[in-house]
């Protein structure tokens, strides 16, 4: 039953979100397992189980390094880790050109290119958080933020 | 004039008349001289005065016009005829001494001579004071002195004060005593002329010297078609105005005392319109139409605008339909030489065309202030875009910021509230920032609104703060601007894009650049419009337009296109249609397409494509997404990357490949299939449990092709996974998924069929795969593929195969433990049987539930011969529980048999279910003979059961009997004690305590609340004291 339990958790909470805590990336221990209690007319039981993990959750201001996914007209959208941060063309360097003929579409100034796959470090500019997922916008449009070398 | 005459013929004999009568009688011709009069008489004689007044004039108009000419003449002839006379040497005597009776020393001989000569020497005698010769200009003089520094202080009320030249203004307030004042209507738009016709008849009457007793006529701009006249009272307001065209005197009311004073106050809120600023127009053909001024016309009402022109080019002269205006555009030379060269001109910049003005494409026109609305004009930054075509793309936002700010400029500049902030467009708690005044630049928190929109601001600043003053500073709302910052979560207030919530990216000015929560795309929005907002709000989208248009809906399209709804807005819709183009357009413009078929089309290897379906394009892009509309020829696909949904795109059907149909596919439309040979593998189940279902689904695809699948449409609960609890319906299904749409909050999700509960009309649960094997069994008696498949092993499917036909072959090998896997092959396996063997009811439906007394009965008994198909656990240890831990148990088993069986025996009159329902000492008539009985002991796991008949003899029913002896319950009746024999409260006794139609009302014992109950639930309980 524990076994089940511990694996049901891991299986249920590892890799989502909530809003309060950020992503839940992995569970470290478990601390306790509660008795099961039986959910009237369901027949099956809930267990409460205390745990500590490692979360993750973005702050604005937050300053992370992160891949590139997609480049479209509007700006560029990177991943760092499961979170999403969308960049806007407002909140990049105005001397980057969006090339969206080139394959993959890129951003590029004279010496930097951003497309799919690319480093950057961007600062979080704001968060919105739903119940289950969290949106980030970013901006590469400070010192020492962009394409990492 | 006869009463009159009388009167004086009354009065001829007196020279010495009393002041009575000089009040009652001499009035109307004292009137002419009072000029010089007391003034303790004239405030004697006012009231009186009026009522005669009021009188005579009824009389002229009874008398018609002729007399009223004649009537009239003489009054002011004889005032100029006496006039005259006054400068005769006798009696200007009489007029130096100022007493009250001398003047009307006239008999009225007199009087009827001056009469006669007034008519006859109108014209010569007007003149008459300085047609005198007999005086010299200092005597004239003199005499106009004596008279006019007497009419000012007379007529005014206050006593001539000598030496004070100044009276404090609020004393000169009319009162009573004062003339009144006459409201007048006449014909709108003449009111100049006619004060002008009758200031020049009042001249001259003055110049000749004759006094009018009227003092002022004029009109007031703002207020057309009504004049006002100043006078000692009607008549003398009648008489100013008599005769001139467009005066309608006869309408002439008084206006109130007062309300003297507000009708020639003068506001000194003087409306300027500054250069820049936004207006409405109110009216024509550009009514509610932006417009900015462009200049102020100097000394008028009037301002230059430009609009947007709405031109309809090809009116040929007529007037436009009503109701129909053309679209706002910018003007275009081309189409206007093409529909009237000649009009056209052009000098410097400017076009003339049609007599009107155009500059860059836009109107100019000279409006009054009057037909333009001033106040509240809150142009959208859609509107104002307007205004900045013409300006090349990337210059289109700068040039959006400017007209902006602008506008706010020229607000700030002169008028109140017209484009800028207002104290309804903030809240308290608000960052603003002041943006003109000493104070330029602060920014600070909003902490109240007070009335005329007076803000109290609490600073942010760090030096205002550290001052002495360390409370809130009060700014007018337009001196002020909304403040966001970037990251900012924000919620659009007003305008096209009311409701939608997103981040600020940047601002600029007054507008912010919002990145949207719902459809990840970019908006701009005047900062006016934002207020910071953590909820998220899909926006136009939440108030659809069209009703029953939704985003992701398939549409008709103009032309026999097809699209899906991108955004459903209140006044535009945006449409992706089949060419992968975005467009906006009307509501109206698109047709929802409705249907009740399912569309679906043919993908790149010829396999169904459906909606939900998972695609990737072949070649191209590779892209890949969710299917959300389907036609014949395009797919509509949803790509999941991009936060809050991702993009959709348009593709041909044949350029995509269904990831669905690479794992095989099984669709009962899908007949391309078979050929494909994707057909014996399982719906996207594996082909493991091979043969048996594919034989079953090919009988199935040949006889009941277009069949839905029985849970589409029912309400359903998910008893396991994320949604565990949740209701919702089934609005369709998919492999193992059912797509449902919850009925918490509208949203659709897929869930595992296996963790799904059907709830039926009776309220009670039944899972899924039972409901579905029921259905399935029901319809047509041809089994469903799934049925057997759900069984954990191919052992079940082929003890199915064999078993079907002939009840021996139900002799489920031991093997077929299918149960043991868990209950959930447990209650497939028989369940698949059901349409083959008899007494496959109940069996399906205690194994299904575990907690079946019939059921376990015949599952459980795994050494009786053919049925033993042993469970793990004992399910006949719960059925006397009702009510206990698994409450659902029986009310599930109930469920089943109340379960629409369309195809099958009816449950109730069935057999079958006697192991079901037995309980002890439930009253039973044997359906074979007739009898009747108490079941003395039942055994349902063994299914033997001994009915002690009314006879006294006792009937064994077993298993084989059972169909044979056909045992009912006997329904209750009123006050009967009663047993439950299915549903919840299965087993309970208790008394029926009345009936409603089907259902019953159910006393349980030792409570004293009555329960609805089917009727068919209760059977008749012997507790063994009646005696039968």
């Amino acid at each position: 039953m524990r076994e089940f339990v511990t694996k049901r958790l891991y299986k249920d909470v590892e890799g989502t979100c909530t809003g309060r805590y950020g992503y839940i990336v992995a569970v470290v221990a478990i601390l306790e397992i509660q008795t099961g209690k039986i959910i009237p007319g369901y027949g099956s039981a809930e267990f409460q189980v205390k745990y500590s993990a490692i979360l993750f959750k973005p702050f604005k201001n937050e300053v992370l390094d992160a891949v590139v996914d997609t480049v479209n007209k509007m700006g560029f959208f990177a991943n760092a880790g499961p979170l999403q941060i969308f960049v806007s063309k407002a909140l990049i360097p105005s001397d980057m050109e969006l090339d969206l003929n080139s394959n993959p579409p890129s951003l590029h100034s004279n010496d930097q290119k951003i497309e799919k796959g690319t480093l950057v470090r961007i600062k979080i500019a704001g968060t919105r958080i739903d119940a289950t997922n969290i949106y980030a916008i970013g901006t590469i449009k400070e010192d020492y933020l962009g394409v990492i070398e | 004039m006869a009463d009159v005459e009388d009167l004086f013929a009354e009065d001829s004999d007196g020279q010495q008349y009393s002041e009575d009568d000089s009040q009652s009688h001499g009035t109307r011709r004292r009137r002419q001289y009072s000029d010089e009069e007391e003034e303790l008489d004239e405030v004697q004689d006012n009231g009186e005065d009026d009522d005669e007044e009021e009188d005579e004039d009824f009389d002229y108009q009874k008398k018609g016009a002729k007399k009223d000419q004649r009537r009239k003449r003489p009054r002011t002839h004889n005032f100029l005829d006496i006039e005259a006379s006054v400068d005769t040497d006798d009696e200007e005597d009489d007029d130096e001494e100022g007493a009250l009776g001398d003047f009307i020393v006239d008999n009225e001989d007199e009087l009827a001579t001056a009469e006669r000569d007034a008519l006859r020497h109108r014209s010569a005698a007007r003149p008459a004071m300085f047609q005198d010769e007999t005086l010299d200009a200092e005597a004239i003089e003199a005499q106009l002195r004596e008279r006019y520094s007497g009419y000012a202080a007379g007529k005014r009320g206050a006593a001539p004060a000598v030496d004070t030249d100044w009276v404090p203004q609020r004393l000169l307030l009319p009162g009573v005593r004062d003339p009144q004042m006459w409201n007048v209507r006449c014909s709108p738009g003449k009111e100049r002329d006619i004060v002008m016709a009758a200031a020049r008849r009042v001249l001259q009457w003055t110049n000749s010297g004759k006094f009018s007793n009227v003092f002022s006529i004029y009109s007031r701009d703002g207020l057309s078609g009504y004049i006002y006249v100043e006078a000692r009272s009607q008549a003398d307001a009648q008489a100013a105005l008599e005769g001139i065209p467009g005066v309608f005197a006869s309408k002439m009311t008084l206006v109130p005392v007062d309300d003297m004073v507000d009708v020639v106050k003068v506001k000194t809120q003087i409306r300027r319109l500054n250069a820049g600023a936004w207006v409405r127009m109110r009216r024509g053909n550009y009514a509610g139409d932006l417009a900015q001024v462009v200049a102020t016309i100097e000394s008028s009402d009037a301002v230059e605008v430009r609009l947007v022109p709405r031109i309809d080019y090809n009116a040929d002269g007529r007037a436009n339909r009503r109701g129909t205006r053309p679209a706002p555009r910018l003007f275009s030379i081309e189409e206007a030489r093409r529909a009237d060269p000649r009009t056209l001109s052009s000098r410097q910049n400017e076009i003339l065309w049609k007599s009107e003005r155009f500059i860059g494409g836009y109107l100019h026109k000279d409006v009054r202030i009057a037909s333009l609305q001033v106040d509240e004009v809150k142009p959208t930054l859609e509107e104002i875009a307007a205004f900045a075509a013409g300006e090349t793309d990337g210059d289109e936002q700068a040039a959006i910021a400017a007209l902006a700010s602008q506008a706010a400029a020229a607000s700030a500049g002169g008028v109140d509230e017209a484009n800028g902030l207002t104290g309804r467009d903030l809240q308290p708690g608000e960052n603003v920032e002041v943006i003109e005044g000493d104070l330029a630049g602060v920014v600070g928190v909003v902490r109240s609104i007070e009335s005329n929109n007076i803000v109290r601001v609490e600073p942010d600043m760090g030096a205002l703060r550290r001052g002495a003053r360390t409370g809130t500073m009060s700014f007018p709302a337009r001196q002020l601007r909304k403040r966001f910052s970037t990251g900012d979560h924000v919620k659009v207030l007003s305008g096209r894009h009311s409701g939608e919530t997103g981040m600020v990216l940047a601002v600029t000015d007054a507008v912010a650049t919002v990145f949207t929560d719902i459809g990840g795309s970019e908006i701009r929005v005047l900062t006016r419009d934002l207020r910071l907002s953590s909820d998220i709000g899909a926006g136009a989208a939440d108030q659809p337009a069209v009703v029953g248009l939704d985003v992701d809906d398939l549409v008709y399209l103009e032309g026999g296109q097809m699209g899906v709804v991108l955004k459903a807005g209140r006044d535009a819709l945006t449409v992706l249609d089949d060419r992968s183009e975005v467009r906006t357009l009307a509501p109206r413009a698109a047709r929802p397409a409705r249907g009740g078929f399912e569309r679906t089309g043919v993908d790149h290897s010829g396999n169904p494509i459906r909606r939900g379906d998972t695609v990737r394009e072949v070649g191209g892009a590779r892209r890949q997404g969710a299917v959300v509309q389907v036609t014949r020829f395009v797919v509509f696909v949803k790509t999941r990357d991009g936060p809050g949904g991702g993009s959709v795109f348009a593709v041909r059907t044949r350029q995509v490949e269904s990831a669905a149909a690479r794992q095989g596919s099984l669709d009962p439309y899908a007949t391309r299939s078979m050929r494909t040979g994707a057909y014996d593998s399982g719906r996207g189940r594996g082909g493991g449990r091979g043969g048996a279902r594919g034989g079953a689904r090919g009988g199935r695809v040949g006889s009941l092709r277009g069949g839905r699948d029985p849970l589409v449409g029912k309400t359903v609960i998910a008893n396991r996974g994320p949604y565990k609890g949740y209701a919702g319906i089934v609005k369709d299904i998919t492999g193992t998924l059912a797509r449902i749409e919850l009925h918490t909050n509208a949203r659709v999700v897929n869930v595992d069929k296996d963790k799904l509960s059907v709830r039926l009309p009776s309220g009670e649960t039944v899972p899924a795969g039972d409901y579905m094997a029921s259905n399935g069994a029901g319809s047509g008696g041809s089994p469903r593929g799934q049925t057997p498949a759900r069984s954990n092993g191919s052992s079940a499917g082929s003890s199915w195969n064999s078993g079907a036909g002939n009840d021996s072959g139900w002799g489920a090998p031991p093997a077929a433990t299918p149960r043991s896997g868990g209950y959930d092959g447990a209650r497939a396996q028989p369940a698949g049987a059901t349409p083959a063997s008899q007494g496959g009811w109940d069996v399906a439906t205690p194994s299904s539930t575990g907690g079946w007394d019939a059921g376990s009965g015949a599952a459980g008994s795994g050494s009786s011969g053919n049925w033993g198909t042993p469970a793990p656990f004992t399910p006949g240890a719960l059925p006397q529980t009702p009510g206990g831990p698994f409450p659902q148990t029986p009310g599930s088993s109930g469920g089943f048999y109340d379960a629409p069986t369309p195809g099958g025996r009816p449950a109730e009159g069935g057999t079958d279910g006697f192991f079901g329902w037995a309980v002890q000492r439930a009253v039973v008539v044997l359906a074979s003979s007739g009898q009747r009985g108490v079941i003395k002991e039942v055994a349902p796991e063994r299914q033997q059961a001994i009915v002690q008949l009314d006879s006294g003899s006792t009937q064994v029913i077993d298993r084989n009997s059972v169909s044979r002896i056909d045992p009912r319950p006997v329904r209750a009746e009123k006050r009967d004690r009663v047993v439950v024999i299915r549903g919840a409260r299965k087993g309970a006794l208790g008394t029926m305590v009345g009936k409603d139609g089907a259902e019953a009302l159910f006393q349980p014992d030792g409570d004293s609340s009555w329960h609805p109950e089917p009727l068919r639930n209760l059977a008749i309980y012997d507790d063994g004291s009646s005696s039968r």
